[in-house]
């Protein structure tokens, strides 16, 4: 007698398999947009200049050496647009998720998978990691270098590529190498001897042609991510100042991980063990960007935010998953209704706050006994959940919604309207390589193209491609078409063009506590700055 | 106060940082090195910054400070997490570490608040100062450019310029800010340092029983060594208040400090000063009187040496090489403490052993010459001497110091290296070998006035020589000790004799105008530091010889007295040659008193530790007296500085020029924030010139001392030519005439007839900038200047002060 035929087996994909692939599809959605919409600002605007400048072999400090920087000069050989570049970092940015399903069982599979939706919101991330600026690949390398570290047994000879692409990356994945060397003397690791000398040989040769430049010009010893983490603290590539873009971008994100941080030192001194090598790195790398992020509060570059947040993500991944476990265990009787009028009590505060920035001011005192009566509402209900002992997480759970939506709505008008967020800015928007071609083509009397010098670095960008321009304070006799500087008088014998030419956007950060709520409710409300120029060309 | 508490923060964390090293080096200190962590921790990442410039691998910026911080910070929690004895040091020192921590912020706000009450950047040599400080912090390429000599690296030991500019770099705080900060960081971690080996002489002294003892012999050390003056100060005191006996102040050799009354005619045998309507002096400066023993006597003295102490250069803000060497200096002495406690022989076999004290000794000797070159060759010797009394313990002498050599020659070619990019800069042409001192000497009297308080406290090293039941005073031992005041002495006799021998009214002086010219006084002092220095060393030896805890005290004690006797027989010939042993007397007696404030308080209170209580008073009473007629100069000197603290003004260096000349601040404000750091910039030459009778530019004043080259050394920027005598003095006579063209092209930009000869002077310096400010027409009277507005861009104006640039007109490839 045979048995039946067993009948046939319906593919089965796990809940997990089904949440993987929408947090990556969520991941490449909120930036392959970007690849088209974003504008060119910020540190964008700044080393896309540099490797134009390499490309035509003109000696410039905003060409850094880091591999994609010179992948970017190479592209625009034969495109001058940027979107060819973008699409390369792009590229990059989309192995992150690869990097952290390798992570699974360091982080844990609910960990790995907040960690990715993390890092598919976070605002700082998306636009660094679609932008072609210098460190475009450097989150992505940071991970796969943490993924070597602790995650696999990459053979010796693959340390070769890692180191190189190390040594040719920028500042984000210095702190990992730098966590990496005091968890090591920690754990008291040493590599093998074909290990290091695979590394050695692939940082030597990084540095060669991080040195040589990528062959643009030699000027000693130059290391792409010193150099990028030095002069962040120097140049303006960002409007707002890191403390600014923080508080608009990343303090979901900072807070949590800061908590997270505290979680797993509690953890770890409750459970009384050494963090594992995962953890170790963790907070290793979290110090290490924390005391950038805080040296470079006063200054103007996204990348001290970048890295704060970019651990964030990894530490408050793998707190999240086990504060939702915390939360499956509870018995929600009593605790919903007191969560609900918590949750409704902090809309309530929310609403009169936001009400009040949208009007500007503070309102009368009914709002304010209101906002009052809700706020010791809320933090008495939450303080009355915490004193339950089976149901303090749910005292997390008015922050963590509040900072969620503060993430979403984040990385919502990041990935949809970039060109309105302050983020990527000083930008240089359409209007300015309009300017070019208006100049090209008014140019009928062959004399030059003549740009106010105020305007050098500035023109790099828009005015690319444009043949030889002079850059002058004074008109010269010979010039055709002349860019000036509304402000200043119109030079003799000249017409101006009609026109609002806008050569740089810039859009300041809010004024005020009142502002700043104000932007989250209403993202169009925050001042722009416009560079605004005038066009003469020679009257006829 | 933001900046001063940012300021401190980054040191507080600089010397937090350091802990891991300083345990490893200095475990056997009752603080564990925690007083010593700041110097240690700020010199290795000076140097680590200094390095990664040079070869190009930092770029120019605030954030390549803090880089190299966050460098040393890993390396440090490396260094912490791989020694186990990490946290049980930690633990146990904990006491000793906030001790420090408390002390230093004490002495540094304490000095701070002193320093807001007079914070110019104004006079003497601080603008100099100044100008290396911001070179430091805005030089595009390292080794850093000279400001006063656009195109050229600077000629000068600038380690601690470095320093500074790491504290100020780090803590973002305005440069003129930073140089006050950086003052008071000096003077805190020179008196943490001093306690903390102070302490720990004292503790291998005295032993782990009289523990209470420690203490003082720690404050001790902090007193003399930042806080003690010259006993003269209360003949100052007493002469500000009319007790100004003539013939008291005669007897005591300071009758030039007699007051004799606003008014008082050549009868005057001191100061034309009246006494003081307040309690401490109030006449202008009174506290310079203290560093110039010409002023002392009867005019005119002899005006050949400055005598310097520590806290004289505080009070006058002094952020020169030789007090920013302070705490460096006593780091070394400490390191060399350390390795003469160690156990075992060291030959250059024990590098391979200790890679890390390899590299400390490497940076830290190293350093002592990038910070001030004159410490390096008197600490080395001391390094040197330490592990040679290391080696002689097990070895025979031939193989010690065979091994003593090995052990330094290492560390020695290795600082050669490291420090190359600056020493290859660096010219000696001014430097002209070692000469007899042919002149009367300091007076015996002077001496006493001056070193009588460290030099008597360090006196009781001797009774411990002394000999006793079973220890016999041995001949060989005498010899040896008598050859430290002979061998100087023979070396002034055979350089007198080859004619290298000079004197203030002497240049070219041999052996017989050398007896002659001392003259009796000259020889009485020459004879009690001789046999001081004969007795000293003595007892040094005889310590050393019973391996003895109070040899390295003594040790300290015979060298200061050293350097005394030997500046008084030796100097070295260098640019300021017309005062010949101006600068030996000023470098190395400032030596001298910092290694006698460090052994004096060790040796007097081991003193009074071993005798009975009875004895103890009659030593301890008259040793209180002494220091409390040293701490006078302190006590009424502040006051004296800060107009009796009536008003703190401000931690800025230039905030007289705010309030004087605003238009002239904002012209640095805006230089220091608009200008590439590596554009030339031209101001007044420091020549006066005006208009002749025929319209033509005349020389009326070649220029001396004064506000001239303030856009080069207030803002670090390159002008063409800056101070002329000193770029003489840092790069020799040869310089001479390439310092003379650059001024006369400076001037010619400032006085041409028109815009032609202005472009062509302008190309030839490479010069994009022109300043006119309150200098330039104070200079280029009379309508001089050329209209610079009709063929330059103006890219600055306020009330007066103008800045044009060149023209801009440059073709810009696109594609």
């Amino acid at each position: 007698m045979t048995s039946p035929p067993a009948p046939p087996r319906l593919p089965t994909v796990s809940v997990a398999a089904i949440a993987w692939v929408l947090v990556v599809a969520l991941f490449i959605l909120l930036r392959v947009g970007l690849v088209w919409r974003a504008p060119v600002g910020g540190a964008e605007l700044a080393h896309l200049s540099g490797a134009w400048q390499a490309r035509i072999g003109v000696e410039d400090d905003r060409y850094v050496p880091t591999l994609y920087q010179a992948v970017t000069a190479l592209t625009l050989g034969w495109t001058e647009s940027e979107q060819p570049a973008r699409a390369i970092a792009l590229a990059g940015a989309l192995t992150i998720p690869l990097a952290l399903f390798m992570l699974r069982r360091q982080l844990g599979e609910g960990g790995a998978l907040l960690a990715l939706l993390l890092f598919a919101l976070d605002p700082a991330g998306i636009v660094l990691g679609v932008t072609a600026t210098a460190a475009a690949w450097d989150a992505a390398i940071a991970l796969w270098l943490v993924v070597a570290l602790v995650a696999g047994r990459p053979p010796p000879w693959s340390w070769l590529p890692i180191a190189f692409l190390v040594a040719t990356a920028g500042p984000l994945s210095l702190t990992v190498v730098l966590a990496a060397t005091v968890s090591a003397a920690l754990h008291r690791l040493r590599p093998t001897r074909e290990t290091f000398l695979w590394g050695a040989a692939g940082t030597a040769l990084g540095l060669l042609l991080t040195s040589l430049q990528f062959g643009v010009d030699v000027d000693g010893l130059r290391i792409a991510a010193f150099s990028l983490f030095v002069a962040g603290f120097d140049e303006s590539w960002s409007t707002l100042t890191v403390a600014e873009l923080a508080a608009l971008y990343g303090l979901p994100l900072l807070v949590g991980g800061a908590a997270a941080v505290a979680w797993l030192a509690v953890r770890l001194r409750d459970e009384g063990r050494s963090p594992t090598p995962m953890e170790a790195l963790s907070l290793g790398v979290a110090g290490i960007a924390m005391v950038w992020f805080l040296a470079a509060l006063p200054t103007h570059s996204p990348f001290p935010l970048a890295a704060a947040t970019f651990v964030s993500c990894l530490l408050l991944g793998p707190a999240l998953a086990r504060l939702a476990g915390r939360l499956m265990a509870i018995t929600w009787r009593r605790e919903s209704w007191l969560l609900l009028l918590a949750l409704a009590l902090v809309a309530i505060a929310c609403f009169v706050l936001s009400d009040w920035a949208r009007q500007g001011h503070v309102g009368g005192a009914f709002g304010r006994a209101l906002l009052v009566v809700a706020g010791i509402g809320a933090v008495t209900v939450l303080t009355l959940l915490a004193t339950y002992r089976e149901s303090w997480p749910l005292t997390l759970l008015a922050p963590v919604a509040v900072g969620g939506v503060l993430l979403l709505a984040g990385s919502n008008g990041i990935a949809l309207s970039a060109a309105g967020e302050p983020l990527p800015g000083p930008a240089s928007p359409s209007s300015a390589r309009a300017i070019r071609d208006v100049a090209l083509s008014a140019n009928t009397s062959g004399g030059s193209i003549v740009v106010h010098e105020r305007y050098r670095e500035a023109l790099t960008w828009p005015f690319r491609d444009s043949g030889t321009l002079v850059l002058a304070s004074r008109v010269p006799a010979g010039a055709g078409v002349v860019v000036w500087p509304a402000d200043a008088p119109p030079p003799e014998g000249f017409v101006a063009l009609d026109g609002r030419w806008v050569l740089q956007r810039a859009i300041d950060g809010p004024d005020g506590f009142l502002a700043f709520v104000h932007w989250f409710a209403e993202r169009n409300s925050l001042d722009q700055r416009l560079e605004i120029v005038a066009v003469y060309v020679r009257a006829p | 106060m933001t900046e001063a508490l940012a300021f401190w923060g980054v040191a507080i964390v600089i010397a937090a940082l350091a802990l891991p090293l300083a345990f490893r080096l200095f475990a056997r200190y009752p603080d564990a090195g925690a007083g010593l962590s700041f110097t240690l921790g700020l010199t290795l990442i000076s140097t680590g910054y200094f390095l990664l410039r040079v070869v190009g691998a930092l770029p120019a910026g605030r954030g390549g400070f803090i880089f190299a911080i966050a460098l040393f910070a890993v390396a440090m929690v490396v260094l912490a997490v791989r020694d186990r004895r990490f946290l049980p040091t930690l633990r146990r020192s904990l006491r000793g570490i906030t001790v420090a921590a408390v002390l230093f912020s004490v002495l540094f706000f304490g000095y701070a608040f002193v320093r807001a009450h007079s914070p110019d950047i104004a006079h003497t040599e601080q603008p100099m100062d100044f100008l290396y400080l911001n070179a430091m912090l805005v030089s595009p390429d390292y080794p850093p450019h000279d400001p006063w000599f656009a195109g050229e690296n600077a000629s000068y030991y600038y380690g601690g310029y470095l320093q500074a500019a790491v504290l100020t770099g780090a803590s973002d705080v305005w440069p003129a800010t930073g140089f006050n900060l950086s003052l008071a960081a000096v003077f805190a971690s020179a008196g943490v340092a001093a306690a903390s080996l102070c302490a720990a002489l004292a503790r291998w002294l005295l032993g782990a029983r009289a523990r209470r003892w420690i203490p003082v012999a720690a404050a001790g050390g902090v007193l003399l060594l930042v806080f003690a003056g010259p006993l003269a100060s209360i003949f100052e005191l007493a002469s500000a208040h009319g007790a100004s006996s003539e013939g008291v102040y005669t007897a005591f050799g300071v009758e030039g400090l007699v007051r004799c009354g606003v008014g008082a005619g050549d009868s005057c045998i001191g100061q034309p000063l009246d006494p003081s309507e307040r309690w401490f002096p109030t006449d202008h400066w009174a506290w310079w009187r203290m560093s110039r023993m010409s002023y002392w006597g009867p005019q005119p003295g002899y005006t050949d040496v400055i005598t310097e102490v520590p806290f004289f250069s505080f009070l006058l803000g002094d952020l020169h090489p030789h007090v920013m060497a302070i705490p460096g200096i006593i780091l070394a002495l400490a390191l060399s403490a350390a390795l003469w406690r160690g156990r075992g022989p060291l030959s250059w076999r024990e590098h391979r052993r200790r890679p890390l004290w390899l590299l400390i000794v490497t940076l830290v000797f190293g350093s002592l010459a990038f910070v001030n070159t004159w410490d390096v060759i008197t600490f080395s010797t001391v390094l040197f001497a330490a592990v040679l009394a290391r080696n002689l313990r097990t070895n025979a002498p031939a193989p010690a110091i065979t091994g003593a050599f090995s052990y330094l020659a290492v560390p020695a070619l290795l600082a050669l290296a490291a420090y190359s990019p600056w020493i290859v800069d660096l010219s000696s042409g001014s430097v002209g070998g070692l000469y007899a001192y042919s002149d009367s000497g300091t007076r015996i009297r002077h001496v006493l006035l001056f070193w009588g308080t460290i030099v008597v406290l360090s006196l009781p090293v001797i009774a411990w020589a002394l000999p006793r039941p079973g220890l016999p005073i041995r001949l060989r031992q005498l010899a040896v000790a008598f050859l430290l005041p002979a061998l100087p002495f023979l070396l002034w006799i055979i350089l007198a004799g080859a004619g290298r021998a000079a004197g203030i009214f002497s240049e070219e002086a041999g052996l017989g105008d050398a007896f002659s010219s001392r003259g009796a006084g000259g020889w009485l002092t020459l004879a009690f530091y001789a046999a001081v220095l004969w007795l000293l060393a003595f007892a040094t030896v005889r310590l050393a010889g019973r391996r003895h805890s109070g040899a390295p005290v003594a040790g300290l004690a015979t060298l200061g007295l050293l350097l005394l006797y030997g500046t008084e027989l030796l100097f070295i010939r260098d640019a300021l040659f017309f005062v010949p042993r101006h600068n030996t007397v000023f470098k190395l007696s400032y030596q001298a008193w910092i290694v006698l404030s460090i052994a004096s308080p060790v040796v007097f209170v081991a003193a009074l530790r071993f005798v009975a209580p009875r004895p103890r008073l009659f030593l301890a009473a008259p040793a209180t007296l002494l220091l409390a007629g040293s701490l006078v100069f302190a006590v009424t000197m502040m006051p004296n500085r800060t107009d009796g603290f009536r008003e703190a003004v401000s931690l800025d260096g230039l905030h007289f020029v705010d309030f004087y000349h605003p238009d002239e601040y904002a012209l640095i404000e805006w230089l220091a924030e608009n200008v590439e750091p590596d554009a030339v910039v031209v101001e007044a030459s420091g020549r006066v010139w005006r208009v002749g009778d025929e319209g033509q530019a005349l020389l009326e004043d070649p220029g001396g001392y004064g506000s001239f080259g303030r856009v080069g050394f207030r803002t670090g920027l390159q002008v063409p030519v800056g101070w002329p005598g000193h770029e003489r003095t840092w790069r020799g006579k040869e310089v001479g005439p390439e310092v003379d063209r650059r001024r006369d092209l400076v001037d010619a930009v400032y006085t041409a007839s028109g815009p032609e000869e202005v472009v062509r002077a302008l190309e030839e310096l490479g010069a994009t900038y022109v300043v006119v400010g309150r200098e330039e027409r104070e200079r280029y009277r009379g309508g001089l200047i050329p209209a610079f507005e009709t063929f330059l861009d103006t890219v600055f104006a306020k009330g007066e002060v103008r800045v044009y640039r060149a023209p801009t007109l440059e073709e810009v490839p696109t594609r």
